[in-house]
């Protein structure tokens, strides 16, 4: 596990902390390197014994989300301008000219779903992008810049000898892959 | 062919380089791109096996906490089939970050659905990519970078006396860099307006400032579209990222109160500010 970095204000001001009970003792119990073969902690056991000092223990698992979530469907749509197509990445490897290619249309939980590639001619992808889109606009906003990161790192590469990784947002996007594996399947 | 073409010319390449032998791979998994480059690669079928085995925890990973697979430990605890208390320790431990950072995000980050139910793709991504990243470390693979969807870490040098030098991408201009990163050893996290709506509740702040019919230009008021976070950790990087990110224009203050952690975030105007004391070139070089 991840050291957990130090926020002591917060600590400090967390009501959680000064529960400091059976709870936090059993999660810190779970947490603890003497756990970490037993998959599922045997029910009706105690697991108290050998965790770690509940001063460090983290809060206890279940808590109530607070007020007022957003429902993720009702968010508004990303700043990002109208959809356009991710920039042509540059390369050695030919131009990015030629017809592109379109995949099936998948439904995802955004709504349908089409990608369109252009390949270079050694066969390499130097474009991506969903095409069809759901109605409303602020999803497929959103899906397009699934096309992004997974593009930047080729474009990186191909652009910029200097760089050896690139880190940019992205969303997951089940609907985009499975249209653009189909490409890839077919080509 | 596979999807993972893409982030690489074929799904698995080694080269030759200045710096020696390196090994690139890359993955589809948890619904992005996995891409693995090790550098100075001294024993290349121990490099393979290491990679192989790093994908494989995150393919173990994404098991256990997809709620997309019905088969999940989280999908059975939001069915009531399981116990959350009888799940793996690693739910625990998944489930209890996420609680922490939730209070200490003051509900920025979350979790959970409306409805209640667990949701933690938002923490798992880089919790999960940091766990196969240390099997890598753990197989003596010391050149490294490890990334799942643009956020990574990277170990060791990409070649001799040689920092990593990462790139921030431009969330205003697709396939460029905003500024660079160079580091030895550790994480580069990236939250922007793509993510909105998966796991992020956005503040009143940031939810006024991205709406497109209220977006003002401004490079006084305009709101931040990617949200960087470097430090010695992926998973809480990762989770950083996405919560300052979510707090808008208060998300760089909050970054600065975990030791370790700095923060690069780009507006709409694609300017560039940085996270407590730090001048934007001791953190990130513009080119």
């Amino acid at each position: 596990m991840a050291d957990r970095p130090k926020a002591s204000l917060l600590r400090r001001a967390w009501p959680a902390v000064a529960i400091a009970g059976a709870s936090a003792a059993l999660v810190s119990a779970l947490d603890s390197p003497a756990q970490l073969t037993a998959i599922n902690p045997p029910a009706g056991s105690s697991p108290l014994a050998g965790g770690p000092t509940v001063v460090t223990a983290p809060p206890p698992v279940v808590t109530q989300p607070p007020a007022g979530p957003v429902d993720p469907g009702a968010a508004p749509p990303p700043t990002q301008g109208p959809p356009t197509s991710p920039a042509p990445v540059g390369g050695a490897a030919g131009a990015c000219t030629a017809a592109p290619v379109d995949g099936p249309v998948e439904d995802t939980r955004w709504g349908p779903v089409q990608v369109e590639v252009v390949r270079r001619a050694d066969g390499t992808i130097c474009k991506a992008d969903a095409i069809q889109t759901p109605h409303d606009r602020s999803r497929s906003l959103r899906i397009n810049q699934v096309a992004v990161p997974i593009l930047n790192e080729s474009a990186v590469a191909a652009g910029n000898a200097n760089f050896q990784g690139v880190s940019g947002a992205t969303i997951t996007s089940d609907g985009y892959q499975q249209s653009l594996q189909a490409i890839l399947n077919g080509g | 062919m596979s999807i993972a073409s893409i982030a690489s010319i074929a799904s698995s390449t080694s080269v030759m380089t200045g710096g020696g032998l390196v090994v690139r791979r890359a993955a589809q998994v948890m619904g992005t791109v996995a891409s693995i480059h090790v550098h100075a690669v001294v024993d290349e079928p121990a490099t393979t096996a290491a990679i192989d085995a790093a994908l494989a925890e995150l393919e173990r990973l994404e098991a256990m906490f997809s709620t997309f697979r019905s088969t999940s430990v989280v999908s059975r605890i939001n069915r009531g089939e399981l116990d959350l208390l009888d799940a793996p320790r690693e739910v625990i431990e998944v489930l209890d970050s996420c609680t922490w950072l939730e209070h200490a995000s003051d509900g920025a980050f979350d979790c959970r659905r409306p409805d209640g139910s667990l949701d933690p793709a938002g923490f798992v991504k880089g919790w999960a990519a940091e766990k196969a990243a240390a099997i890598l470390a753990g197989r003596g693979i010391t050149n490294f970078m490890f990334s799942v969807g643009g956020d990574l870490v990277v170990h060791g040098e990409h070649a001799p006396g040689r920092r990593w030098n990462i790139a921030i991408a431009d969330p205003l201009c697709t396939g460029a860099a905003a500024c660079s990163v160079e580091i030895t050893g550790g994480a580069v996290a990236t939250s922007g307006t793509s993510e909105r709506g998966q796991h992020i509740r956005m503040s009143a702040d940031a939810t006024d400032a991205t709406d497109a019919t209220s977006l003002t230009v401004d490079s006084a008021t305009s709101p931040i579209v990617s949200l960087t976070v470097l430090g010695p950790s992926l998973a809480w990087a990762d989770a950083f990222a996405t919560a300052a990110f979510a707090m808008g224009s208060k998300g760089l203050d909050w970054i600065t109160r975990f030791d370790g952690y700095r923060a690069i975030a780009i507006d709409a105007t694609g300017a560039l500010s940085t996270s407590g004391d730090f001048a934007l070139t001791q953190v990130c070089v513009t080119t």
